[in-house]
């Protein structure tokens, strides 16, 4: 069986999507409470992590493909960077581009908002990856030691 | 509108679009790296002569606000990285294509171009610390880029020497931060100016301390130099011309000028000056003088460039630590001047002809396949291209007249005799001639002898390699030639953005 | 090295430094400083990227030489 037991893969079943939900609450609400886009993107990437060690890789890279972490990890950092230019329009890289809001809605200080989510899908898929890289890593390296014992 | 922030902006996202398209389109690394570097470049270019602006990102005014500052200095080095980067990718497009994974090669090195424009255009202590971590980052993973036993272990004794002194400039710059207040340079100039009365308390030398040594190992002055000689002979030639022409000297070099003169105010001779200034000398010359030994007794190629890097380091040090000297302790200013820009026109130089050499190196490395000297010799017949800049060079570095290398030594030396420290002087051209004594030697087993059985195969390497390297040599040359245009235009701005740290902090403050 | 910075920004009986529109003077100067967390913020994003690479390199140099005894390893000399 790939993976760990079968207890360990009911609850990483249950919890994953509170932790994602958990995770993009915490992004949303970034510039009101504690946490952002780092944060909340790190939760997300440990939701992922999560599947990965209870399922296997083959099972997490089913529910988010090498490629689209990839697209998602450059896309995100590309994203920041536009949203950074709308700045531009009002008269400074960076400046807030959108209306400020009311204090304390969800939908208020500007462009803090685009940009915490726009750090979440680049910092939860590059977490990802990192973290699937250095499994792969791990195996080969494992293999290739058991190889040299057998030689 | 202010071109400052598409510095960053531009190979940032350079840096995130070649993987991204790379997933589809492989060539998209060699095609939009060099597209990008050139537009950087001619941007840089198009910035000489202008006066000195300041960005303030997202509209906040300093000292609350992020401000990005060009001035001569940011000028010359922003010159410096972007040309030199364009041209090491250019020659990175041949040479680099027996290794994989290049989409990653060209993203990390579009980040270190990122990393070290916004270093030298930063105007905030913090920033500055997160873009030269950016560069360093992206430098370690680049050394390590062959996978090698040797690249790797090289790669990893520089990440591990390299995180050290990041946290030696974290420390620092939350000792100044609790002193003064601010991050901003210029906030942090003033501070020092007007609440200590340009004297320094224990916290800011304790600092400073720690930013002389940090950026010190960045810059591989000598007792922080270990990581140097591992690190450039074992990454690809492009990226060894970039470590050795401009990473060192933009993390390293620019940000010990900037601070200690634009931040420290060390020209206004403020107790504590004298000793940065002592020891800014004092780095100077032991790298000199162990550059120099270590340098002679090289037999493989590239690590032989790798200790002259130091030595010629140790010069560029040389000649602003005397003018910092002469400054804090009253001396002419006439004479200063001479030393600052003196040591600012060898780092210039010293960008054009140590690149030159290390993609020299790996375009002799590309057609021979090896870079030990002993296995080498009469290239000169073979690779005519390569052999004739390498030569340019090999003469500019070592300092024969015509040559820029040598109007640059000798404006350092003429100042430190005309400053009295005649001994120092003494030493510093024993050593020019200990220079000369070893690129005589590289050109011997190298460029001219007997040809070797590894030599015999060898080919002029294809167009794409050669044609950086003619250019570079060219300026070998030109820069000598030409000392009048670039002396009024790019270095002598710069070293009056150094000297007069009162004009930076009206500069970014107004 | 992060317990450093904010201590920086430490002040006995602060309060935490969001602007209200009417808010008394004396709760202005009792804001702690809000830029060492953001510092501290940084520098650890800065050390996960440090630690993954690094990482990575030892998985890499324990791939090559079987060990990760550093007098094994070591074949250059600095």
């Amino acid at each position: 069986m790939i993976g760990m037991t079968l207890i360990v893969k009911t609850i990483t079943d249950f919890v994953v999507g509170f932790i994602i939900v958990f995770g993009v609450y915490i992004v949303l609400y970034g510039h009101l409470t504690p946490g952002g886009g780092f944060a909340g993107g790190v939760i997300i990437a440990c939701a992922f992590i999560l599947a990965m060690l209870a399922h296997g890789k083959d099972v997490a890279f089913s529910k988010l493909p090498e490629k689209a972490a990839h697209i998602i990890d450059s896309g995100g950092a590309l994203a920041f960077l536009l949203i950074g230019w709308f700045g531009v329009t009002v008269g400074a890289f960076f400046m807030n581009a959108f209306g400020r809001g009311e204090v304390f809605r969800l939908l208020s200080s500007g462009m803090i908002l685009p940009l915490n989510i726009a750090i979440a899908f680049k910092v939860s898929s590059s977490l990802f990856l990192v973290f699937s890289a250095l499994a792969i890593f791990r195996r080969r390296s494992f293999r290739a030691m058991i190889e040299d014992e057998l030689a | 509108m202010n071109p400052l922030p598409l510095y960053v902006a531009i190979p940032l996202g350079a840096a995130f679009l070649i993987p991204l398209l790379g997933l589809w389109w492989k060539k998209s690394g060699e095609t939009l790296a060099p597209l990008f570097t050139l537009i950087l470049g001619i941007m840089a270019v198009l910035q000489v002569g202008r006066p000195a602006a300041v960005y303030h990102m997202g509209g906040w005014p300093p000292p609350w606000g992020i401000a990005l500052v060009s001035d001569g200095l940011s000028t010359l080095l922003l010159i410096a990285i972007n040309l030199v980067g364009f041209l090491c990718v250019l020659f990175s497009i041949k040479y680099m294509q027996r290794y994989t994974g290049l989409t990653k090669y060209y993203s990390l090195f579009m980040l270190m171009v990122a990393g070290m424009n916004g270093v030298v255009v930063s105007g905030d202590l913090f920033n500055l610390y997160v873009f030269l971590e950016v560069a360093s980052i992206a430098s370690y993973a680049l050394v390590a880029f062959g996978v090698g036993a040797e690249e790797l272990e090289a790669g990893f004794k520089y990440l591990i020497l390299g995180s050290v002194a990041s946290v030696m400039l974290l420390f620092g710059i939350g000792t100044v931060y609790a002193v003064t207040g601010s991050l901003n340079m210029a906030d942090v100039a003033r501070e020092i100016a007007t609440q200590f009365g340009g004297q320094m308390n224990p916290g800011l030398l304790l600092a400073g301390a720690f930013f002389l040594m940090g950026f010190g190992l960045k810059a591989a002055l000598v007792p922080f130099h270990a990581w140097l000689p591992d690190a450039h002979p074992s990454a690809p030639a492009p990226i060894s011309a970039m470590l050795s022409g401009v990473v060192i000297k933009s993390l390293g070099i620019y940000a010990i000028c900037r601070v200690f003169f634009n931040v420290y105010g060390i020209a206004a001779g403020g107790a504590g000056s004298v000793i940065f200034a002592n020891a800014m000398i004092a780095f100077a010359l032991l790298s000199i003088v162990i550059g120099g030994i270590l340098a002679i007794g090289q037999w493989d190629y590239k690590r032989l460039l790798a200790y002259s890097s130091i030595g010629q380091i140790g010069y560029v040090m040389l000649g602003i630590g005397v003018g910092a000297r002469v400054l804090a302790t009253g001396g002419q200013i006439s004479i200063a001047g001479l030393a600052i820009l003196g040591g600012l026109f060898h780092m210039f130089n010293h960008v054009a002809f140590k690149s030159l050499l290390f993609l020299s190196s790996g375009a002799i490395q590309h057609a021979t396949g090896t870079r030990d000297m002993k296995q080498l010799g009469g290239l000169r017949e073979k690779m005519p291209i390569t052999a004739f800049t390498t030569n340019m060079a090999a003469l500019s570095i070592a300092g024969v007249p015509p040559f820029s290398g040598f109007w640059s030594k000798l404006v350092i030396l003429v100042a430190t005799v005309k400053a009295g420290y005649t001994a120092i002087a003494i030493v510093a051209i024993v050593f020019a001639f200990v220079t000369l004594a070893y690129y005589i030697k590289v050109q011997r087993e190298i460029l001219y002898g007997t040809v070797s059985k590894l030599v015999e195969k060898a080919r002029e390497v294809p167009a794409l390699m050669y044609v950086p390297l003619i250019l570079l040599a060219i300026a070998c040359v030109g820069f000598g030639l030409l000392y009048p245009v670039i002396g009024v235009h790019i270095l002598e701005p710069a070293r009056d953005a150094l000297m007069n740290g009162a004009e930076y902090i009206q500069l970014v403050l107004g | 090295m992060n317990l450093y910075l904010i201590i920086i920004g430490y002040k006995t009986g602060g309060v935490a430094p969001i602007i209200e529109p009417d808010m008394p003077v004396a709760t202005l100067e009792r804001f702690v400083d809000p830029l060492p967390q953001a510092m501290v913020l940084t520098s650890i994003v800065i050390g996960l990227g440090v630690l993954s690479l690094m990482v990575a390199m030892c998985i890499r140099l324990y791939e090559k030489h079987g060990t990760f005894d550093m007098s094994v390893i070591s074949k250059l000399r600095g």
